[in-house]
């Protein structure tokens, strides 16, 4: 056999050259096509971690940073709602009905005009309906009717201080009703925003162009792109190459990575506050954290200071109200928990529940470690269970839990929406730290019309809050996004949604 | 001769829809064991506090309050007719949603396996005729090295090197050829040096039999007794190989596609999975289990046509020449 091997060698040996020759011969032809792929001056390029086609069953069909629809009202820095295609609104019969007005002059990406007519309909396509409507805000709402061209007159079931907060973004999405069938569901979009779609390239990216009717003026990009690029680090590269001019999303940009991006001179990184919050979720429907003192003891050997330096590289502020505090007219400065009393060790292991998801995103699985060793100190067994989706939306209806992290956004900037969920009897996220006060206390609130009365009613709430502790606020989230220095003016907000309009490449004005 | 083909593909068009129909009933029942309520994630994946009751209108939506049994024959009635059915998701046809995937993994998977077939096959020959020299030797620690290597770890180290250091190739997406080399390299490697290890033992002792040294006596150059002889009777449990990987690598590559941003079926699947869209999972996993099946019927064609004495059931005894 051995002489048989070596009387082959010679014939051998050219298939693995020729091989070798083929792959650097493919390489050197490949290589000026990668350099020639660069990106056209009026085109920007925006990665994101996630795609943005939400599909005909969604509300919008593309994600709202996409900047191709509008709603009647936006959320702005203080969470306060502001005219978008409605103009100007007015509530009467002590806010049972509201009046909106809206914006005149605004075309439809096809010149169709937007009126009261359109508005009505894409509402009357929400209203009702889980899949478009799933915090049930239309639920309070008895009629929907359009007066003349441009007001919408709504009638509610009970009053609604916060009308114009709960419409805003996400919650009313304008499209042509030509756009929609008799389900509701999407079969394209045309829409008023800043840009149009142009072409969807499912799970790669979305081209958009920038629509020269837009009532603000036409945007300076004449093309935006949206990457769908899912693995973070590379985002990070594709920034650093080149690839694309911006990296703006919720997640874009991890914490962990500021300290390369910084070093970059071709990229500017940015940090946004958002209306996310991250909490520590006690089971206040078992020992040891169904009593208040031991929730205020945990939340006392918890270093939330460290916790935002050192696992969320500063992305954070030291949370000092139970939800953002950009919602400035709600928000107290209240968080202080007064110290609580050791409980005593039960014989079981605690289970800290994480969700999977979510630990790629933040540093959930080191704050969950760091709360393991200060409860290991202190004599108590915790073990950290990482469950997907179901199974962790299971684990806390059935309570199979002790602790928990998870995240929640003020996305209605109105603090009934925080407190409805979390602490009402009725709340989808009530873990058993509420009681009929409390639910008393947050339906007053949530019908109160009377502004001062309202925040009156709000500051009760947070001061029970602090002395209940039914659970820990532990930061407030800061988001980072970056763009290269050709990009001018490109700016996240709140919503973590890209100022598309406004951004501009250099050297056009 | 032609009733028995006949029957032959009859036998492999049952066996087929059996592997089919038993595939989407463990998908089916282990996504109705499986904790967690897809009305729930959906919304939440919508928004972070759906109400209570929204959730409880998409279960009735959807029909997940009905008995899974029923559930499942009303999907079978409707896949039976060719209707799949719509992602809950997004609430695109099924079928479209895979179609939309499907080029790009096939251009992935076939470049990748184009990759291993010649990778594998250079890697083995060398590995088996300079057998315990230098060649070989080298060889074998390339093998070692690409089976070691994490796929995530050797893409993002592609990328920082050819793509950012160098400037030689697109970053990510799919685009031309030039976009394909780093996926194919990340992912074809280790297949590539694990194959490659295996026609070398397949093709060292073929080398040792009678009638390999009895071709060389008749005067037959290196080459030819190499290509006729030698490296077609090594060539069958390599074939087997290469038609189980073309099942993987058509199924999908999650990780791949995730590093280099592949619009591929995998990431797909696995997202369908985490997010309990039924209808996407079991169509995702029929097609799969579809490619999975053909691939390696396809291996088995190549098997009987490299050795004919499979098609005529004498089975492959011993270690007597077979060509």
């Amino acid at each position: 056999m051995l002489g048989v091997s070596q009387s082959l060698r010679k014939p051998a040996g050219g298939p693995a050259l020729a091989l070798c020759l083929c792959l650097a011969a493919w390489l050197a032809w490949a290589a000026p096509a990668a350099q020639a792929a660069s990106p056209q001056p009026a085109t920007l390029v925006i990665g994101v971690g996630r795609d943005l086609y939400d599909g005909p069953d969604s509300s919008t069909y593309v994600h709202g940073s996409l900047n191709a629809w509008e709603a009647l009202t936006y959320l702005d820095q203080d969470l306060r709602a502001q005219p978008w295609l409605a103009e100007s609104w007015r509530s009467r019969d002590g806010g049972r009905t509201w009046v909106f007005r809206l914006r005149q002059g605004v075309r439809f990406h096809n010149g169709a005009p937007f009126t009261s007519r359109e508005a009505a309909a894409n509402l009357r396509r929400l209203a009702g309906r889980a899949k478009y409507d799933p915090t049930g805000i239309y639920r309070n709402v008895i009629a929907m009717e359009p007066r003349g061209r441009h007001e919408l007159v709504f009638r509610l079931a009970k009053p609604s201080p916060a009308f114009p907060n709960l419409l805003a973004y996400f919650s009313s999405p304008m499209i042509h009703p030509s756009c929609f069938d008799e389900e509701g569901r999407v079969k394209e979009l045309i829409a008023t925003g800043p840009f149009r779609v142009k072409k969807i390239r499912r799970g790669d990216r979305i081209e958009l162009e920038a629509f020269a009717g837009h009532w603000a003026g036409k945007p300076a990009y004449d093309r935006v792109v949206f990457r769908f690029i899912p693995d973070a680090q590379t985002r990070l590269m594709a920034l650093l190459a080149g690839e694309v001019d911006a990296v703006a999303d919720v997640g874009g940009i991890l914490p962990e990575q500021a300290a390369e991006l910084a070093q970059a001179p071709q990229v500017e990184l940015l940090r946004r506050e958002v209306a996310t919050t991250h909490y520590l979720v006690f089971n206040c429907g078992k020992p040891p954290f169904s009593e208040r003192r031991a929730r205020l003891w945990l939340a006392s050997i918890l270093d939330r200071k460290q916790v935002v330096a050192a696992l969320a590289h500063g992305a954070g502020v030291v949370a000092r109200d139970p939800y953002s505090p950009l919602a400035r007219d709600w928000a107290f400065g209240l968080l202080n928990p007064p110290p609580g009393v050791k409980p005593a060790a039960p014989a079981r292991e605690l289970i800290i529940l994480l969700h999977g998801g979510t630990t790629q995103r933040w540093p959930y699985l080191e704050i969950a470690q760091v709360l393991q060793q200060k409860l290991a100190a202190e004599g108590f067994r915790a073990a950290i269970e990482i469950k997907e989706p179901g199974a962790y939306y299971e684990a806390m209806q059935k309570g199979a839990f002790d602790l928990a992290l998870q995240p929640n956004t003020l996305m209605t900037g109105d603090p009934d929406f925080f407190y409805a969920y979390y602490l009402h009897g009725q709340g989808p996220r009530s873990y058993g730290c509420g009681g009929p006060a409390l639910d008393r206390l947050i339906e007053e609130a949530r019908f109160e019309m009377d502004f001062k009365r309202r925040q009156a009613l709000y500051r009760e709430l947070a001061e029970l809050f602090n002395r209940e502790l039914p659970l820990l606020p532990l930061y407030h989230d800061i988001s980072l996004y970056a763009h290269r220095q050709s990009v001018l003016d490109f700016q996240m907000d709140q919503n973590f949604r890209p100022s598309l309009a406004k951004a501009r490449p250099r050297g056009r004005p | 001769m032609r009733l028995g083909g006949a029957v032959s593909i009859l036998k492999r068009l049952a066996y087929l829809a059996v592997v089919l129909w038993g595939v989407s009933l463990i998908a089916f029942g282990l996504f109705a064991l499986a904790p967690g309520d897809p009305a729930e994630i959906i919304l939440r994946d919508r928004q972070e506090a759906p109400s209570r009751e929204s959730v409880a209108e998409l279960r009735r939506e959807l029909g997940l309050d009905d008995a899974v049994p029923l559930r499942y024959a009303r999907w079978l009635g409707k896949t039976l007719k060719g209707d799949l059915g719509r992602s809950w998701q997004t609430g695109e046809p099924v079928a479209g949603e895979l179609l939309a995937r499907l080029g790009a993994t096939l251009e992935l998977a076939l470049a990748a396996f184009g990759f291993v077939v010649i990778c594998s096959t250079a890697l083995g020959v060398v590995g088996a005729v300079y057998q315990g020299r230098a060649p070989d030797r080298l060889a074998r620690a390339w093998s070692i090295l690409s089976l070691s290597l994490p796929n995530f770890w050797l893409g993002l180290l592609l990328i920082m090197l050819l793509a950012l250091h160098w400037g030689l190739l697109p970053l990510m997406g799919r685009g031309g050829l030039n976009h394909l080399i780093m996926p194919v390299l990340t992912l074809g490697l280790s297949i590539a040096a694990m194959q490659g290890r295996v026609l070398r033992a397949s093709l060292l002792e073929v080398l040792g039999q009678d009638y390999v040294r009895f071709a060389h006596a008749k005067g037959l150059s290196r080459w030819a007794v190499l290509k006729r002889h030698v490296l077609k009777n090594a060539l069958p449990p390599v074939v087997t190989m290469w038609g189980i990987s073309l099942g993987h690598l058509l199924g999908g590559a999650v990780i791949v596609e995730s590093i280099f941003s592949w619009p591929g079926l995998g990431k797909l699947a696995v997202d369908a999975i985490l997010a309990r869209d039924i209808p996407l999972v079991q169509g995702a996993v029929l097609f799969m289990a579809l490619v999975f099946v053909l691939a390696t019927q396809l291996a088995d064609l190549a098997h009987q046509w490299l050795d004919p004495r499979l098609a005529r059931g004498q089975g492959n005894q011993g270690n007597g020449r077979r060509d």
